[in-house]
């Protein structure tokens, strides 16, 4: 059961998912979830990022019946995704900005600087830094960045799933890589 | 304006440095499942008793000020009749002891004149 499951197209698995049966979502989940997981962590942080994809597949579940197969199933999730995104960050908007990883912060308050550290912790400075550059810029710009640079989505598709054009979604690309850029530059990074 | 390398620089960069998020709670998946396969039920025996309550207490409502209402109007209607038995009465005494209808109150001051005359000449 399951490996036929695994088989087939997500079409096929939304219209099982249709007829009720739960089997065929848990593969949608399967499918999806870290590519949701990863898109709402770089939206909105770590802070209660389980909630949020539970979130976003509840919803699902519950929109699947209206669901017409009009767009795929993946533009239709991220659709999702971005709007669960959105209604986060409004919450989280007058909050303080994210903290340092945890081993960062403890390398930064010890003497070694930071080219003394190794590949593995400058990776993790590097990671810190990217996620730190996408909590500056505004969550227009940071939907269009993630979803295209680190999630590999096409314009076309970004723009289906943002519900704009393809031109603005090319604009904020360029003016979200350009921000990004300056702060890279600022914290040290040559590119 | 940044040049295609120059993005190019930045794309690679990021997918490099993409930073990763924390794994999932190990319940999550079943958690979500358990929620899925709930069915949603129906309204229970506690929900349908307070709907009829809501709409019992709608009706009463209704019913209470309809009554108000019935009442109210029926306390004012004797007052008008009253004050038209009083005028009644006023006018039929005074026509009775003056055998002339007084319409005014200067007719019923004069009427009262009158009485008083009459009191006089029965001493």
């Amino acid at each position: 059961m399951s490996k036929t499951l695994d088989r087939l197209s997500d079409r096929e698995l939304v219209q099982r998912c249709q007829q009720g049966q739960t089997d065929a979502f848990r593969h949608l989940y399967q499918r999806y979830q870290q590519r949701i997981r990863a898109t709402l962590f770089q939206l909105c942080g770590d802070r209660g990022l389980d909630d949020l994809v539970q979130d976003v597949f509840l919803k699902a579940w519950k929109g699947l019946p209206s669901f017409r197969q009009d767009a795929s199933f993946s533009t239709w999730i991220y659709r999702i995704c971005w709007n669960v995104a959105s209604d986060r960050r409004r919450q989280l908007a007058r909050r303080k900005p994210a903290q340092l990883l945890p081993e960062i912060e403890q390398i930064l308050a010890s003497d070694r600087a930071p080219a003394a550290m190794t590949p593995d912790l400058m990776q993790l400075h590097y990671q810190d830094l990217v996620m730190r550059g996408l909590t500056g810029l505004s969550l227009e710009h940071r939907g269009v960045l993630v979803l295209h640079d680190l999630e590999d989505l096409p314009q076309k598709e970004i723009a289906q799933i943002l519900q704009i054009p393809v031109g603005t979604v090319k604009s904020r690309l360029f003016a979200a890589r350009r921000s990004l850029r300056k702060y890279l530059e600022s914290q040290g990074v040559t590119l | 304006m940044n040049s295609p390398s120059n993005d190019d620089a930045i794309v690679t960069f990021l997918k490099r440095n993409r930073p990763k998020p924390p794994p999932p709670s190990g319940d999550l998946e079943t958690r979500l499942m358990q929620q899925v396969e709930t069915p949603i039920a129906p309204p229970s025996w506690q929900t349908k008793a307070r709907e009829q309550w809501l709409w019992s207490a709608i009706a009463a409502s209704f019913f209470l000020a309809i009554a108000n209402y019935v009442l109210h109007e029926s306390f004012r209607q004797p007052q008008l009749n009253l004050t038209q038995l009083e005028a009644f009465f006023h006018q039929n005494w005074t026509y009775v002891m003056t055998q002339k209808a007084v319409n005014s109150p200067a007719d019923w001051l004069e009427g009262a004149s009158d009485r008083a005359s009459i009191a006089d000449v029965e001493k």
